[in-house]
């Protein structure tokens, strides 16, 4: 039987994530009045952040996609740009679609990709249809490629005769361009079914939406025990000390259920779709219950910019929007069976 | 759900599943008095014989002894053969009071009662709270004087499920006159048909009556019969908290996950649009959260209950699933549900499931602990 706990080694890969992410990503960089001009992802790549679960034989570490997930988790605490989801998923596409040369000079950093959510072809709804469509680009700046995620699973585009244009971004830490691509741009979209690349970007940025989960409990925490009115800490009155044992309950939920689910892809169990889906639906709901209460507990300065409260909402709402809706989930796990 | 099981595994797999075939009773289990009784040590007795009950205790002490992977084999293939809930009159001496004696009895008292609730020959019952001690369990008064070779016990306790069938209880009373709180209280085994006990049902909001009110007029009890020492009794309680936390939760938590897939049929059944209506949505939601819940469990298995507290989330998130899946039950059946007969007893699962909050720690009590013990957070005023 498999321990579901993280094992020795496991914990050794957080540990040292942490510290690298704690020197050259802090929360603090994202802050109003920072001067923060985006992530350059060296760090994460001289770490070896992006070869952990290649085989050995092709530069990598040959781990699997669970320490991929534990150090996706990381990120996600640091808000770290959604280019490092883009650089991850693009290596394991080209190395499954057969680019050995194009993965490598993924990994290098030779040729850059972005990120890019296909928003369909209304440039609203993310209905099924044609190839062509409207992109969002995340902070494309520099990049050759952008790896594109859409309700029918992931492509590679190349960027360089697509027009976008820079548009103002919710998320203010990261640029955001728009994009549409024409019939000859047609992506090539392979399938969580078939592509374990696809399936790779739903743990991922599940990971990346657990830790964040994590990280406003934290703050929520600390918060409650420094804070005093009436006489006591905040997080001594129920009202406020429930708020935060949901925020602990979502997310050891959804620790368990990440790793179960990243457990069955790499053992490649009958069920891993399921698990995936499950563990996608409830990584999107609860990062986002986990922020709005963050906020809550924060109070007055949880509502100022000045908190980091806001900036992990804001990249949940863009991570929970990339690939599919919320309704899109649904419907797929209603209709998957267990 | 799959692990990687071995051959051996997979071999015992097998003959639990043959064995559930052959010998899962047919009838619909009652829910409470004689019949209850009957049914339930029926059903024991036949484990007994074929070999399957107590898995999860040691072997020295009769039990199976299964490792984890047979532990979860056998409860997926019990939910899988539709046997009965293991939540009936046999529960809290498997689950509790039998673990408590196997830690902290004498060796008369294993030597006499643990053979006795493998085979299905006694049932117990718990006697913690009181009227005055639910959510302040340590708030206890029920008293047992000391006089003699006996503890002459008087007192009140009440939310006794099966306290009108069962042979003993797990008594938690005051022994040590003018002690405070945790300290100075007794776990002792307390025979049922001792005189001056008096058995007072109450009727659940959902009309059944298997839990009662129990009162204490100076009934005698040997001193033999205290578990652990004298004095020690909070301690004793605690013991086995891990372990009742442990697998039997499991087949509770496989059934609820098929109770959500029933509920995913009838929602079908009924024309439920699964694209846009907010049923769809809460059951693929529940659907989710039922594997979360297993993954959950699964991974707590190989924590140390001692030090962990992952056994508060685990509950209250059970708790909570299951109180919505009938939620959503009454919602799909609508106007419906004014009919106390239905074809999967939806209406009476959803009248019982309000329990699941309030008994063995309140939803508030967990979420107490969650947030003092694995959060850190400060304690309130008033306790």
């Amino acid at each position: 039987m498999i321990d579901l706990n993280h094992s020795i080694e496991q914990n050794q890969i957080v540990d040292s994530v942490r510290s690298m992410l704690a020197e050259t990503y802090p929360v603090s960089r994202l802050r109003e009045g920072g001067g923060f001009g985006g992530d350059d992802l060296d760090a994460v790549a001289a770490f070896g952040g992006f070869a952990m679960s290649l085989p050995e034989d092709d530069g990598g570490a040959g781990l699997s996609v669970v320490e991929d997930v534990l150090l996706h988790t990381e990120l996600g605490r640091h808000i770290v740009s959604p280019s490092a989801l883009a650089r991850t998923i693009a290596i394991r596409f080209a190395s499954e679609t057969g680019q050995a040369d194009l993965a490598a000079a993924l990994l290098d950093g030779v040729k850059k990709v972005c990120l890019a959510n296909h928003l369909g072809d209304a440039g609203q709804s993310q209905e099924e249809g044609a190839d062509s469509g409207h992109l969002h680009l995340y902070d494309a700046d520099g990049t050759d490629l952008a790896l594109v995620l859409g309700p029918r699973g992931v492509a590679l585009l190349d960027l360089s005769s697509v027009a976008s244009t820079l548009i103002a971004s919710t998320d203010r830490t990261i640029s955001l361009s728009r994009a549409v691509v024409g019939p000859d741009h047609a992506l090539a979209f392979c399938d969580a079914a078939a592509s374990s690349a696809a399936r790779m970007a739903r743990l991922l940025i599940s990971a990346q939406l657990l830790g964040m989960c994590e990280a406003v409990r934290d703050m929520s925490v600390e918060y409650a025990k420094v804070r005093t009115q009436f006489g006591q800490p905040i997080g001594s009155f129920q009202a406020v000390k429930h708020r935060c044992a949901n925020m602990a309950i979502n997310a050891e939920v959804l620790s368990a259920q990440l790793i179960f689910a990243a457990i069955a892809e790499r053992e490649g169990w009958p069920d891993a779709m399921f698990q995936i889906e499950a563990c996608w639906l409830l990584a999107c709901r609860y990062s986002l219950e986990n922020c709005r209460s963050s906020i809550q507990v924060h109070g007055g300065i949880g509502f100022s910019a000045e908190c980091d409260a806001h900036l992990y909402l804001l990249r949940a709402h863009l991570l929970e929007n990339l690939g599919a809706t919320n309704t899109q989930r649904q419907q797929a796990l209603l209709k998957r069976p267990a | 759900m799959q692990f990687e099981f071995s051959e051996e595994d997979k071999a015992f797999r097998k003959s639990a599943r043959q064995w559930l075939l052959e010998n899962v009773p047919a009838r619909t289990p009652p829910h409470s008095g004689a019949d209850a009784r009957d049914f339930a040590l029926e059903w024991l007795r036949k484990r007994h014989a074929g070999g399957w009950s107590g898995i999860s205790w040691p072997a020295e002490f009769g039990g199976g002894g299964l490792s984890f992977e047979r532990q979860i084999i056998w409860h997926e293939e019990y939910v899988r053969s539709g046997a009965p809930t293991p939540l009936d009159p046999t529960f809290v001496a498997l689950n509790h009071a039998g673990p408590t004696v196997m830690v902290c009895g004498t060796e008369e008292q294993k030597a006499f009662h643990l053979p006795r609730i493998l085979s299905g020959d006694s049932i117990w019952c718990q006697g913690f709270s009181e009227p005055g001690a639910g959510s302040d369990l340590a708030a206890i008064r029920t008293s047992g004087r000391i006089d003699g070779d006996d503890l002459v016990v008087n007192g009140h306790k009440i939310w006794t499920s099966f306290a009108d069938i069962a042979d003993f209880q797990e008594l938690l009373i005051r022994t040590d006159p003018g002690s405070q709180r945790h300290k100075g209280l007794s776990w002792v085994i307390c025979d049922m048909s001792l005189p001056g006990i008096t058995i007072r049902p109450i009727k659940n909001l959902a009309g059944a009556t298997h839990f009662a009110e129990v009162f204490y007029d100076n009934v005698r009890i040997p001193l033999s019969n205290v578990v652990g020492a004298l004095h020690d009794g909070w301690n004793v309680a605690m013991t086995t908290l891990g372990f009742e936390r442990r697998t039997a939760a499991i087949t509770l938590q496989l059934m609820m996950a098929q109770k959500i897939e029933s509920l995913a049929v009838l929602f079908l059944s009924r024309g439920g649009d699964a694209a846009c209506s907010s049923i769809g949505r809460d059951i693929a939601i529940a659907r989710a959260e039922a594997a979360a819940l297993r993954a959950l469990t699964y991974r707590t298995l190989f924590k140390d209950p001692a030090t962990a507290f992952d056994g508060s989330i685990v509950r209250l998130f059970f708790a909570e699933l299951s109180q919505r899946i009938y939620g959503i039950a009454m919602e799909i059946l609508g106007g419906r549900n004014a009919e106390a007969e239905q074809d999967q007893d939806w209406v009476h699962s959803y009248l019982e499931a309000f329990s699941e909050t309030i008994a063995g720690g309140t939803a508030e009590i967990q979420r107490n602990i969650i947030g003092e013990r694995i959060l850190g957070l400060p304690r309130g005023g008033a306790r």
